[in-house]
């Protein structure tokens, strides 16, 4: 009863605003939302995120010296 | 808050058109760090940290604030809101993240194109670090861009509730 509720109200929820704000014209399903759990999407980005934020302290902590102006060697050409 | 549908659509052309903007200029940016890196001239790689560092103040940052902030006014008088789907509350997180490095990275491009203006040594280490910023820049442009065409499913706990909310106040009147 409740998701049924709830798909009704998204459905309607979401064709106002299909037809206001989108870049492509695209239409939002029905089904779009239809629980309260976190999207896979998410959850997935979130990983991925996470990853390359380890990623890069890593890389500073391995050489501190990589960023910021005065801090490479320069080298002479022409 | 809410806007009149002319004015709406007025906001959404300007958010596209600077979101997308700040997207070209960023292209242009990396074509130019990549003719400084692989040129062998050093009169070309010292345009090029020039035209780099016009590019950024005048182009880039501009764009960027306009997107973001345009995106803010945007969101807050749609039904999107800014907190309720996970794609909106996505862009802006990555929004106002690569607005951050971006202010943080353009005193860096001054530094090294005042160098590069005054004399004549090529810093690669320097244009490889614009490789990767403008690189890592063009990569979450391009992923904001995606959830703008495509608004993967998915509504917050805010955006649940407030929808409960909503429907309690329709269902009681």
């Amino acid at each position: 009863m409740f998701i049924s509720e709830t798909r009704q109200s998204l459905y309607a929820t979401s064709q106002t605003i299909t037809g206001e704000t989108t870049m492509s014209q695209t239409r939002v399903g029905p089904d779009r939302g239809s629980n309260t759990s976190t999207p896979r999407w998410v959850k997935v980005f979130g990983i991925i995120v996470i990853v390359l934020v380890l990623l890069f302290v890593i890389l500073h902590l391995a050489d501190p010296d990589r960023h910021g102006p005065g801090r490479h060697t320069p080298v002479q050409r022409g | 808050m809410t806007i009149t549908p002319g004015l709406r659509k007025f906001v959404l052309t300007a958010h596209v058109a600077s979101s997308v903007g700040w997207l070209g200029a960023v292209v242009a940016y990396l074509t130019l760090a990549v003719a400084a890196l692989i040129s062998e001239d050093a009169q070309t790689v010292r345009a090029a940290w020039i035209a780099m560092e016009l590019t950024g103040w005048f182009v880039i940052v501009p764009l960027a604030l306009a997107s973001l902030l345009i995106g803010l006014v945007q969101s807050l008088s749609t039904p999107w809101g800014l907190f309720r789907h996970y794609w909106v509350l996505v862009k802006l997180l990555l929004t106002v993240f690569a607005t951050i490095i971006l202010l943080l990275h353009m005193p860096t491009v001054n530094h090294f194109a005042g160098v590069a203006a005054e004399t004549d040594s090529v810093n690669l280490g320097a244009l490889r670090g614009e490789l990767l910023h403008a690189g890592g820049g063009l990569l979450v442009l391009l992923v904001t861009t995606t959830l703008s065409i495509y608004k993967p499913r998915g509504m917050t706990p805010y955006g649940w509730r407030k929808q409960h909310e909503q429907r309690k106040v329709s269902h009681s009147t």
